[in-house]
């Protein structure tokens, strides 16, 4: 304790005060993995339920639904696409066949299934292409060029995307229908990009912004014109981050259910997520691994691109998406 | 071999609410290396980039070598530009940023590698070539950003801060190196920092820039020894010129702790030049001596000692106002004792108030006795440009 | 030197006009990048959303696309805010408005544990090998499924069945009612709409805060543990306050889109029982794509929309005034 006589290293008494066992070193390292182990669990809980369903008959499912599919192994799908690509399994098996055919491989007798596939793909990288394209050039002059009106051409620009789907459904679902446009590729593209182009606008001001200052002057002062600088410093450069955007885009068309269900219903103009629904209606209990099959795919590919797109999307949209540091 | 000329070049911004550039007149000579220094917004960035093209000025002519470039865009104007953060194309190699300039300039392959190999090797970046800028220091990047400006032979070479981003040491490095390039390269250069040692050390001239206005354009000797405003005195000089609000009357200039008695010319400079009795009087730290108590006009305690080698910073409170001595080493002084206190006259400087200088001691009082009167001596920033 | 000779050289041609002209108005250059976004905006947002939707309101839809629209005047509105409408409009604003105050806060709470536990280090023990980015990865499986997917999956695992896991989970905690499971009765279906939902959205809160925390530079842990800070006092005054700004931002965006989305609901309860899940927006697709009455569904997407104009204006307000 301290003395009167003034500072004298009694005054500290340099003994551990509490526990030898600190949370940094002796709790923490438990804890997160049980935190870890804990959110997995409920993260990849549909995945994997789904995942393994898919591959079980409706009996299966029924008796345990947690767990591994007793699977022979005979119709692995992949196998079978390849097969069918060829040209060496018909796409609609035979009757016979049907009953011992996996939950996968008669997927595409009950249900058209590559057919949605493929829609929900072409419908997706249309979008994607076409709104990002367009993005690129508005956001640049968003983030880096200047003209009159720049703030409230910019809410315009915008605003299609804070609004709800819901609200935009209806006069896109009149107008497509005035144009004739639905159950056509064309109509659907063109109703996804109305939420694809403002979020794409958005994104890629943020990045744009965030581009060292004077690259258009270097360029400038280099012997560009301004469209010059344009074309020949910043488009290269942004090609990752455009190319995340494209994948964001593609997404978010193959999410979209609402748009999808309203614009098509025949299945080559359809996409995989009003499909499952509808899939849900008809076949419910009896083709229960159908359903999961198809619910997987859906999830399947996205989350096969988001593992792809992460570090890019960290930046994205912490940058763009909104969220100012 | 160009000159470069700004010929009352006006640039504002916001609709005309901020002047950042007020009719500035400055020529830079061929071949010479003039800085541009002043503290942060004073208009010398903007002003560069008047001359780079990068901004058009509202009012006023620039020309290169007699040609108007005023509404030329940058790409026309065959100046090459360094800046404070490089501006380096973050997805090109070192080598494709350097030839990117001569690309767009519809160079042919063999002059291009023949011009980057050459710049190259200057800036001693050879083995560079392949890398890109984020796999660079920032010394390399710098060497990179000198190199692709040099590649062009530029009429006119811009530097926009380029040393700011370094740590001291690189400074200095490059600071060396960008004047011995300077010189090989024999191009009119004009150099921004805010940095008034940089500017001391690298100028042919030194343009001293404040609120849009330059307040003087001279070699820095002239600049550091016969300021023309309270700015430009307050402005260059480190440790800073002490400067003393003072009271004038009758011939004697009252500085608080002691009066000085000035001499008729002086005087007469005074009485003409000052409409009250305000004036400001300047002294250079090393323009006070340290005596023996006593001896001194008047006796001081001692505060802080700063080492710095072969000289040391004084520090004293004289009346209210904190003053700076630099004395040599030798010297032995020690906080808490007291000194007497000299000035050497000659290099004093009286200003008006409102920033003009009115008089130099020195000047105005010739110590060689050869008196010219005090013409001359009122500093004039614009007026040793006219040729 | 040929320096001299570049100054004022001019490229000439076409190309040298279009350049001078757009030297000349920067502005009509910012401009011209902006026409391929605004004319299709103008084509399919603007138009129909005026001309379409606005007009629609007024009218009794028919679903014969060569037969005219009948206009009713007000007819459709007051169906929704007097007429027999009345009733299903007030309830279902009343679900929007607890399922947003839900689902938010929910939201933000996983989100934040997630982000916090991702920026930790998983290294494997004795190998050295950091897994960190693999499990970040797997944590943004939700958002990277499609909602109805997401809304279907829970849907079916809440069911009381042999199959509905979640269900059965349940009962061992809860007294759950067999007939129906989760998704058939009150409140449960309600829940179960909201873990499905947070499931599916937690991840873009996650990814912003993970930024965030990682911004938080590592010398402001290590001080306050100098100070003498525990863990939990080291989240309440350093990362807390950090993320401030971050999380304002992020419950609004969350907010804005939140409301009018119903794939989930729809998927998971088709929002039963009865009404009880049944928020605006899948009133407005139900009256719109089930009972084909647009006209109806147009007026109550436009009281609808009305009542949200204030709070995207907040959003982009404040995202905007840095400009």
């Amino acid at each position: 304790m301290a003395t009167q006589d003034g500072p004298t290293t009694e005054k500290f008494s340099f003994e551990r005060s509490g526990s030898r066992f600190s949370w940094e070193d002796h709790y923490k390292p438990v804890v997160k993995y049980i935190a870890l182990g804990v959110f997995l669990a409920w993260i990849m809980l549909p995945v994997y339920y789904t995942g393994v369903n898919s591959l079980k008959g409706p009996g299966q499912i029924f008796k345990t639904a947690m767990g591994i599919p007793y699977v022979t192994f005979d119709p692995l799908p992949f196998g079978d696409l390849i097969g069918i690509i060829t040209g060496q399994v018909p796409l609609i098996p035979e009757a016979a066949d049907a009953a011992q055919l996996s939950a996968w491989r008669s997927m595409w007798d009950a249900f058209p299934f590559v057919e949605y596939l493929l829609a929900t793909t072409v419908v997706s990288v249309g979008t994607a292409g076409l709104a990002t394209v367009a993005a690129v050039f508005s956001a640049y002059a968003f983030a880096r060029l200047d003209f009159p009106a720049k703030t409230p051409l910019f809410v315009l620009s915008v605003m299609g995307f804070t609004f709800p789907i819901v609200l935009l459904a209806i006069p896109i679902f009149v107008l497509m229908q005035d144009l004739t446009l639905l159950n056509t590729y064309l109509g659907m593209i063109l109703a996804f990009t109305a939420f694809t182009l403002p979020y794409n606008i958005w994104l890629l001001r943020g990045f744009f912004e965030d581009l060292p200052d004077n690259l258009e002057e270097s360029a400038r002062v280099d012997g560009c014109t301004q469209i010059g600088a344009f074309f020949r410093v910043i488009l290269p450069l942004s090609r990752p981050a455009i190319a995340s955007v494209f994948l964001l885009a593609f997404l978010l068309a193959w999410h979209n259910f609402l748009m999808a269900f309203i614009l098509g219903n025949d299945p080559l103009h359809t996409t995989l997520a009003p499909a499952i629904l509808q899939l849900r209606g008809t076949f419910f209990v009896k083709n229960l691994h159908y359903i999961m099959a198809g619910t997987f795919l859906s999830m399947f590919v996205p989350i096969l691109m988001y593992m792809y797109l992460q570090t890019h999307l960290v930046e994205g949209l912490s940058s763009g998406g909104g969220v100012k540091g | 071999m160009v000159d470069a000329v700004l010929d009352n070049v006006r640039k504002t911004f916001n609709d005309g609410q901020v002047v950042a550039v007020d009719d500035v007149n400055l020529t830079i000579e061929e071949g010479e290396l003039i800085v541009l220094v002043g503290p942060s917004g004073c208009g010398k960035s903007t002003t560069l980039r008047c001359i780079a093209g990068l901004e058009t000025p509202n009012s006023g002519r620039i020309t290169f070598g007699g040609h108007d470039v005023t509404e030329l865009p940058p790409k026309d104007r065959a100046v090459s530009m360094v800046f404070q953060n490089y501006a380096l194309y973050p997805s090109m190699t070192v080598y494709e940023n350097m030839e990117f300039g001569l690309k767009m300039r519809g160079a042919d392959r063999e002059t291009i590698d023949e011009r980057v190999r050459w710049a190259a090797d200057i800036m001693e970046i050879g083995d560079l070539l392949d890398r890109y800028p984020d796999q660079l220091s920032g010394g390399q990047q710098q060497r990179v950003a000198l190199g692709r400006a040099i590649v062009r032979e530029p009429a006119i070479f811009l530097l926009d801060e380029p040393l700011s981003n370094l740590d001291a040491k690189l400074r200095a490095v490059m600071r060396t190196e960008i004047q011995e390039l300077q010189r090989k390269l024999d191009v009119a250069t004009v150099f921004v920092t805010h940095d008034q040692e940089e500017a001391m050390s690298m100028g042919d001239r030194i343009a001293v820039m404040n609120a849009g206005d330059i307040q003087q354009v001279a070699p820095p000797s002239d600049i550091y020894h016969d300021p023309n405003s309270l700015f430009v005195a307050d402005f260059i000089g480190s440790p800073e010129i002490n400067l003393f609000r003072s009271s004038y009357r009758n011939g004697t200039v009252d500085l608080g702790a002691f009066d000085v008695d000035v001499p008729d010319v002086i005087a007469t400079e005074l009485d003409s030049g000052l409409d009250s009795d305000e004036v400001v009087t300047g002294i250079r730290p090393e323009d006070i001596n340290v005596v023996e108590p006593g001896n001194g006009l008047l006796d001081v305690e001692v505060q802080v000692i700063e080492p710095m080698g072969d000289t040391q910073i004084i520090y004293f409170d004289v009346e209210d106002s904190r003053v700076r001595a630099v004395v040599p080493s030798a010297r032995n002084v020690t906080e808490g004792g007291t000194v007497g206190l000299d000035v050497y006259w000659p290099n004093v400087h009286m200003f008006h108030p409102d920033g003009p200088k009115l008089v130099k001691w020195g000047n105005a009082v010739d110590v060689d006795a050869d008196a010219e009167s005090g013409d001359g001596v009122r500093a004039d920033g614009h007026g040793e440009e006219a040729q | 030197m040929a320096a001299v000779d570049q100054i004022g050289q001019d490229r000439g041609g076409i190309e040298g006009i279009v350049d001078s002209i757009l030297e000349e108005y920067g502005g009509v250059q910012g401009m011209l990048f902006l026409v391929p976004s605004l004319v299709l905006l103008a084509g399919i947002v603007f138009y129909p959303m005026v001309v379409n939707g606005l007009i629609l309101s007024f009218q009794d839809f028919t679903l014969n696309p060569n037969a005219a629209d009948p206009f009713v005047g007000l007819e459709n509105y007051q169906y929704w805010l007097l007429g027999s409408g009345q009733a299903l409009f007030l309830f279902s604003v009343k679900v929007t408005v607890l399922y947003e105050l839900l689902v938010v806060p929910f939201d933000l709470v996983v989100a934040l544990g997630a982000a916090l536990l991702m920026n930790e280090k998983f290294e494997l023990p004795g190998l050295g090998i950091e897994t960190r980015a693999f499990w970040r990865g797997l944590m943004l499986a939700g958002y990277a499924s499609p909602a109805i997917a997401a809304g279907l999956t829970w849907g079916i695992m809440e069911q009381a069945a042999e199959y509905g896991i979640v269900y059965q989970a349940a009962t061992m905690f809860f007294d759950v009612p067999a007939s129906g499971g989760i998704v058939g009765n009150r409140p449960w279906a309600f829940w179960g709409v909201v873990i499905a939902k947070v499931w599916r959205d937690f991840g873009f809160m996650y990814v912003v805060f993970l930024a965030g925390v990682q911004s938080i530079p590592s010398a402001l842990y290590e001080i306050s543990k100098v100070d003498g800070a525990n863990p939990i006092q080291r989240f309440r005054y350093i990362t807390l306050p950090h993320l401030r700004t971050v999380i304002v931002t992020v419950v609004m965006i969350r907010t804005v889109f939140t409301v009018g989305k119903l794939a989930i609901p729809l998927a998971t309860t088709q929002g039963g029982p009865v009404n009880y899940t049944r928020v605006l927006g899948l009133v407005i697709f139900d009256v719109a794509f089930g009972e084909w009455a647009l006209g109806r569904a147009a007026a109550l997407g436009m009281l609808f929309a009305v009542s949200i104009i204030p709070l995207i204006l907040i959003w982009i307000k404040t995202e905007t005034e840095d400009y």
